[in-house]
């Protein structure tokens, strides 16, 4: 069950002389209540995957499935709802709520009012504040929970998002992951981000792709715990994590490695604090 | 000297201003951060200084031109280049060194004096040997260094970068942070906006705008080394400088501003 992907290969321009192997070999799974990252350096193949799983591009090899059937292309909508980059810049709309119940409208649900007002509360806007607003006049938070709501507004039970916080403040980085927290417990949800930090503490599995091929996939804790395959990806370790790795090297029992200085401070003063 | 003088800025139709009563100087060779969330009026400011925006009132000046003065313009905009966000909305070229030429030719610079300067911007932003690439073939860190090279182009006493690094990866970011701090060695003064206190660290000032007011203005090492002054102005600390305000609050003695891991790992054991 879940949202899942098997084998999954895409060539852009197959079978013509300008082809270009974006990705190749890729599985993934994700069922509702979970939260799966997608990382890797920009033409990783990272965005490709993404619409891939959405139905924007038919595989060129391998299958998607979800819940049992198997979805590719036009069958994905409806089921697999996605979040583009920078999606507030898609807005067209006059009012937040016009441009949140287009998707439904589309679809021709019978009130796409209703289905809009309640994806706006589940980003934590209130319709009617927020309802009669021009979406070009929103904080850059909120513009972007405007977009997801766009995406939720649809009902799918498995939910894409492409790097759901560049260019956001802290405050509406926070409003993003806390969106993202609560839609996982009711959907599927597959983040791509270039920048795993942001959400790993909240993961639970990480895709690392690189040249449009995985090198890392499983448990996200894992993930700093195995150096080269980060490094392989062509991402840095933070340096929080090299911290705790060098500080282990010279035998200071750190474990789990986390992204949390609190901890990580007092088990290094502590340590020190012990003559040697 | 860029000087901006008790300006403020309201937008036609908006319900209050964007900028308020705010004053800030940058001086030839200095680097100033310019930090705040998003609508805090840190865009707006940046586009103040070289022009593209004029001041509902007060007064800003470029080595003493002011930028009310039409006549002045273009040599203010020769003086002070700016960058965006998204380099994608001012790369205009076919190619590379056609896109970092396009600044200079149309301020009618000559031929020989254009090359020379298209090939320095280039090397500056270390894209020798890409002069003919087409700009959608390059990486999103080398678009952005693309753009700064054409800013560089017209050679400029100051650079005005409107969250140069928000939209790349930790590669493309680490690159154009190395091209700022060789161009700051070169004595380019920088007025360099980010919501990213890391990107800035090592400014000679920062600059903390919320809702169109000048809210904070000191030495990084003022918001570096207090965590709680950061966290009332909304400014995230990067985590390696609160491990570090920790670390300093436990005794140990980890230099303010140092973000690396060496640096944390030489005091530990100091």
């Amino acid at each position: 069950m879940g949202l899942s992907a098997r084998s999954l290969g895409y060539t852009y321009g197959h079978g013509t002389r300008f082809a270009v192997e974006a990705l190749r070999g890729v599985d993934l799974d994700v069922e509702a209540g979970e939260l799966v990252l997608v990382t890797g350096t920009t033409g990783s193949g990272k965005s490709t995957l993404l619409r891939l799983l959405a139905g924007l591009l038919e595989p060129t090899t391998g299958a998607i499935s979800a819940d049992g059937a198997p979805v590719s292309g036009r069958q994905a909508r409806g089921r697999v709802a996605i979040v583009f980059q920078n999606s507030e810049s898609q807005f067209f709309a006059e009012s937040v709520l016009d441009d949140v119940a287009f998707g439904p409208r589309n679809l021709g649900a019978p009130d796409p009012s209703v289905m809009a007002e309640q994806a706006l509360r589940a980003v934590g806007l209130d319709p009617a504040v927020f309802g009669d607003r021009s979406p070009f006049l929103l904080s850059g938070g909120e513009a972007r929970r405007v977009a997801i709501a766009g995406a939720l507004a649809m009902g799918a039970p498995y939910l894409l998002l492409d790097e759901p916080t560049t260019g956001l403040d802290a405050r509406g980085r926070a409003d993003v992951r806390g969106v993202i927290a609560r839609e996982r417990t009711r959907a599927g949800v597959v983040v791509v981000t270039h920048d795993p930090e942001e959400f790993l503490g909240a993961a639970d599995r990480l895709l690392a792709l690189k040249a449009g091929a995985p090198v890392f996939a499983g448990d996200a804790e894992r993930l700093y715990e195995s150096r080269s395959a980060y490094e392989s990806v062509g991402l840095r370790l933070p340096e929080i994590v090299l911290v705790q790795l060098h500080a282990r090297e010279r035998g200071l029992p750190v474990a789990p490695i986390t992204l949390d200085p609190a901890p990580v401070a007092d088990a290094l003063a502590d340590w020190r604090r012990v003559p040697r | 000297m860029i000087e901006i003088h008790d300006v403020s800025v309201v937008y036609p139709g908006a319900d209050g201003p964007a900028l308020s009563h705010v004053s800030l100087s940058v001086a030839p060779g200095e680097v100033v951060g310019l930090l705040g969330p998003n609508g805090s009026g840190k865009s707006t400011l940046a586009r103040l200084c070289n022009a593209l925006l004029l001041p509902s009132s007060g007064s800003v000046r470029v080595d003493g031109m002011g930028t009310t003065d039409e006549d002045q313009v273009w040599a203010i905009r020769s003086r002070v280049g700016f960058v965006q966000q998204n380099p994608e909305n001012q790369i205009v070229g076919t190619v590379a060194e056609e896109d970092v030429a396009f600044g200079p030719e149309n301020l009618g610079v000559p031929r020989d004096e254009l090359r020379r300067r298209v090939d320095a911007a280039i090397a500056a932003v270390g894209l020798t040997g890409l002069e003919r690439r087409e700009p959608h073939l390059l990486s999103e860190g080398q678009k952005q260094r693309l753009a700064i090279a054409g800013a560089l182009a017209l050679e400029p006493a100051y650079l005005v970068l409107d969250e140069p690094t928000a939209m790349l990866d930790a590669v493309g970011r680490e690159d154009v942070l190395a091209v700022l701090r060789r161009l700051r060695a070169a004595g380019v003064g920088m007025l360099h906006v980010t919501h990213d206190l890391a990107d800035v660290v090592d400014a000679d000032r920062l600059v903390v705008l919320s809702e169109g007011a000048l809210v904070h203005e000191g030495a990084p090492a003022s918001l570096l080394d207090d965590p709680g002054l950061a966290l009332e102005l909304g400014i995230e600390l990067p985590t390696m400088a609160a491990l570090g305000a920790r670390l300093r609050a436990r005794g140990i003695p980890v230099p303010v501003g140092a973000l690396d891991a060496s640096a944390v790992l030489e005091a530990l054991w100091a």
